[in-house]
């Protein structure tokens, strides 16, 4: 018994692949050198500037929101906030890796981050205010 | 194969249209086969040929000579194909079961290879093949074409192969009654 091997497998593979475009032969060289006549070739960067803005403006404020609702999902917001700033406020998680006396202290310089990022203050004090009650 | 070919995208990137259609001509047929294997009619076919070629000339200038200008074009096709395929189901009201492509529409085809691995393996799966057999692309350029990781590709690659080597219509097309699960 004659024994296949890989080579010829992958001949059949390659030689049936050909065989499929036989019967239809399509020949848009003709047609597509007509339309290139009216083409302007589009500079990848320019392409590119465009969605960035847009971009900034509405998905990173979103995605923002998410991680502070995250964040005001899992901490908790130990302090009354009625009259802090972010920058005083102190959370608490409860991510093994960093608790430190039973608590975590995400360090307040990030929530600001996030917060001046998103320029979203106000709405964070709303959040803490709202889990501080 | 063009000699000098990032010669000559160089120059089409420039728009230069007569460098852009040797590319046009030396890609046309293998991409017009791999179009047979997912569009459903013909005039399908030759529509997303020419826009895919359409879409590269435009967007020559984003070429990674890093890639091949082969993974680059596939990529452009597989995104057109995407795209006319759900306007062609739109069209004409039709749900998954009846979905066939050109290559099943035709009689001929049923002693071809493809016709059967078109059958039994997903799309996904089907693409991954022809990629990798037919225009002999790595599991990297085929994972990028596809938008998913290389592991991927590999593993469907082992389960297209166990999948194939027991199919019967498989086996009798070689004409062999050999265990391809051992070879291939």
């Amino acid at each position: 018994m004659k024994i296949l091997n890989q080579d010829m497998i992958v001949q059949r593979l390659k030689s049936d692949a050909n065989l499929l475009g036989k019967n239809c032969e399509f020949d848009v060289e003709e047609r597509v050198l007509d339309q290139l006549k009216n083409i302007e070739i589009i500079d990848a960067h320019e392409s590119v500037k465009s969605p960035r803005p847009i971009f900034k403006k509405i998905m990173i404020p979103l995605v923002g929101a998410a991680v502070l609702a995250l964040f005001a999902s899992q901490f908790i917001f130990p302090i009354n906030t009625m009259d802090q700033t972010p920058s005083n406020l102190v959370l608490i998680d409860s991510a093994p890796s960093l608790i430190s006396n039973n608590q975590i202290v995400i360090e307040a310089k990030t929530v600001n981050k996030v917060a001046e990022k998103l320029a979203i203050k106000e709405d964070m004090l709303f959040i803490a205010q709202v889990f501080s009650m | 194969m063009i000699q000098n070919e990032l010669q000559v995208i160089k120059s089409a990137q420039l728009g230069n249209p007569t460098c852009f259609t040797q590319l046009v001509v030396a890609y046309q047929k293998q991409l017009s086969c791999y179009l047979l294997t997912k569009c459903f009619n013909s005039t399908d076919v030759e529509d997303v040929l020419q826009e895919t070629f359409i879409n590269a000339y435009k967007y020559i200038r984003s070429y990674n000579p890093q890639w091949k200008f082969s993974t680059w074009l596939y990529t452009i096709a597989n995104r057109l194909v995407k795209k006319y395929n759900e306007l062609y189901f739109q069209q004409n009201n039709l749900d998954t079961i009846e979905r066939t492509s050109e290559i099943e529409n035709k009689q001929p085809n049923k002693k071809n290879i493809w016709y059967h691995i078109r059958c039994m393996l997903s799309p996904n799966a089907f693409d991954i093949m022809w990629f990798y057999y037919v225009e002999e692309f790595n599991t990297k350029e085929t994972a990028r074409i596809l938008h998913c990781s290389q592991s991927r590709v590999k593993m469907s690659l082992f389960r297209s192969k166990r999948k194939l080597a027991k199919n019967k219509n498989i086996k009798m097309l070689f004409q062999e009654l050999v265990e391809l699960e051992l070879i291939l």
